[in-house]
């Protein structure tokens, strides 16, 4: 189950631009995908998901 | 039997509500909410807000230990706030210390894998001068490629409203009582232009580029979030985020303001003797009994108010000006006073419910009741500048007060002849002690009044006949 809250498309790539640098290279990377209809390779920066639940 | 009642506000996530009873308040999670605490709760990050007083006092307990059933599988009881509050009612100071707690809780979280499912101030209370966090239902464990559902929150109900203050000079309260979702960023954009001589921090960012993208992306059926996780979306990027939040709030400011009332007290008018007199009459009628929460009605710099604190468990401190209201927050913070709660609210326009059928959340007259009011230097200007006539207040102050210590200028004390100045004469012609008492006496027993040595004010301590 994610959050109640709709993150909403334009919020959410706002808030990833707001984190300057470190924002900047993911938002370029899903605006490249947009434009050039590839799909995204994905990234090697990869998060800790211990998750074990199968609810999402 | 349950004596518990579901808080009108709790409904949103449905993975968690809000009951209040038995002198307590109980938070009921689903079975999916109760998974979701369980893997966070432990964590390093909820235990030391646990431990600090940043986040309420929370018991793990079983539902049915507290009388609750069906879907509920696990609960906490917390301890009842003396006083609810909401951001409309809060100063300036108040809403940017909430935001800077919302932004910190968030950031010490997400280290820890949590996210935060939602950023609203109405998480947020204050006992006293102290802002706490008091949904411990907002904590769920962090998924991979998850953003900061938050966001859009966070700006339009703390970002935008300090904006508005700090960049504007304009109060956010009307507009956060106008909508309990908060400043839409269309709507900021078009209030706040650019401005080359003070540069607005965070305006390009959060105000105009979150306007346009929502624009851009509001009939977009992208998986955004699936996008972004496959981009790199991580922690550190929200982290990033985050910490240039904190950055822009801690540089918002009010500035040196003034307002009418923040340079000016009627206390300027008293002869020593009067005011040294009125504090003893106030302090000898509050300590006549046991008091567990005194409202003060007109608060201004809260002189009043401390001395009701002495004698009463808990004081909540109101003035029709948030400027003078943001001081009196900013010293009783100083002091570290969580005796003391003041709030931003004119009685001649105070409201009754907003949000969802009117009662999400309640009126301020619904939140809480006095063991006595203090209407010190304020029945004037409700009478004279807001018209509203005597006979009325005192039904308001019958209807919200067993006992009541009220101040009655009479019709030839300085203040009310400068009220009267540019009034028409003979429309407040029974604005007189004489027509007060009798007014009063329908209502209420005096068990004491002292005229003061100015010879213009008169003050009574009266309890509401049965």
């Amino acid at each position: 189950m994610f959050s109640y809250l709709d993150a909403g498309t334009g919020s959410m790539l706002v808030s990833i631009l707001g984190g300057g640098l470190a924002g900047i290279g993911v938002f370029w990377k899903m605006m490249r995908a947009k434009i050039t209809g590839k799909p995204m390779p994905i990234s090697d920066v990869d998060e800790d998901d211990t998750d074990d639940s199968s609810h999402n | 039997m349950s004596q518990l009642h579901q808080d009108s506000g709790s409904f949103r996530d449905p993975l968690s509500r809000v009951f209040v009873g038995n002198g307590e308040v109980v938070r009921a999670f689903t079975a999916i909410g109760a998974k979701d605490i369980e893997k966070v709760w432990k964590k390093a990050s909820i235990q030391n807000a646990l431990a600090s007083g940043e986040l309420i006092e929370s018991n793990l307990v079983s539902p049915a230990s507290v009388g609750l059933n069906d879907p509920w599988v696990t609960a906490m009881t917390h301890p009842l706030i003396p006083f609810i509050s909401y951001p409309y009612e809060w100063t300036f100071s108040m809403l940017k210390d909430a935001a800077q707690l919302q932004l910190k809780l968030t950031r010490e979280t997400l280290a820890d894998g949590i996210g935060l499912k939602d950023a609203t101030p109405y998480n947020v209370q204050f006992i006293g001068s102290r802002p706490q966090f008091i949904d411990a239902g907002s904590f769920e464990k962090r998924r991979k490629g998850d953003p900061w559902y938050g966001y859009r929150q966070f700006c339009e109900m703390y970002l935008y409203p300090l904006m508005m203050q700090g960049y504007l000079g304009v109060g956010f309260q009307q507009f956060l009582r106008g909508s309990v979702n908060g400043i839409a960023p269309d709507t900021m954009r078009k209030l706040l232009p650019a401005s080359i001589r003070r540069p607005r921090k965070g305006r390009l960012t959060h105000v105009v580029l979150h306007a346009a993208a929502q624009n851009r992306f509001a009939d977009s059926d992208n998986n955004m979030k699936s996008d972004a996780a496959k981009a790199g979306m991580n922690a550190q990027v929200l982290d990033a985020t985050l910490r240039k939040l904190q950055g822009i709030v801690k540089k918002i400011s009010l500035g040196d303001k003034k307002s009418t009332w923040s340079e000016y007290s009627e206390r300027g008018h008293y002869i020593e003797s009067s005011l040294d007199e009125k504090q003893k009459f106030v302090r000898d009628a509050v300590a006549s009994a046991p008091r567990k929460q005194v409202w003060d009605i007109g608060c201004n710099d809260g002189v009043f108010s401390r001395i009701a604190a002495a004698h009463s468990d808990y004081v909540v401190a109101m003035d029709a000006d948030p400027l003078v209201v943001d001081r009196l927050y900013n010293t009783l913070k100083a002091e570290k006073n969580e005796q003391i709660l003041p709030l931003y609210v004119d009685l001649t326009d105070s409201g009754g419910g907003v949000g969802w059928r009117g009662q999400e959340r309640p009126g301020v007259f619904d939140r809480g009741r006095p063991d006595i009011v203090m209407a010190l230097a304020v029945i004037h200007h409700m009478a004279i500048t807001f018209h509203v006539p005597l006979a009325s207040q005192l039904d308001m102050f019958r209807d919200l007060t067993p006992e009541l210590i009220i101040e009655m200028p009479h019709a030839d004390d300085p203040m009310v002849r400068k009220l009267l100045t540019n009034k028409r004469d003979g429309i407040h012609d029974d604005f007189t002690l004489e027509e007060f008492e009798r007014l009063l006496n329908e209502r209420f027993t005096v068990k004491s009044k002292m005229l003061l040595s100015s010879g213009t004010r008169t003050i009574f301590h009266a309890v509401r006949k049965p």
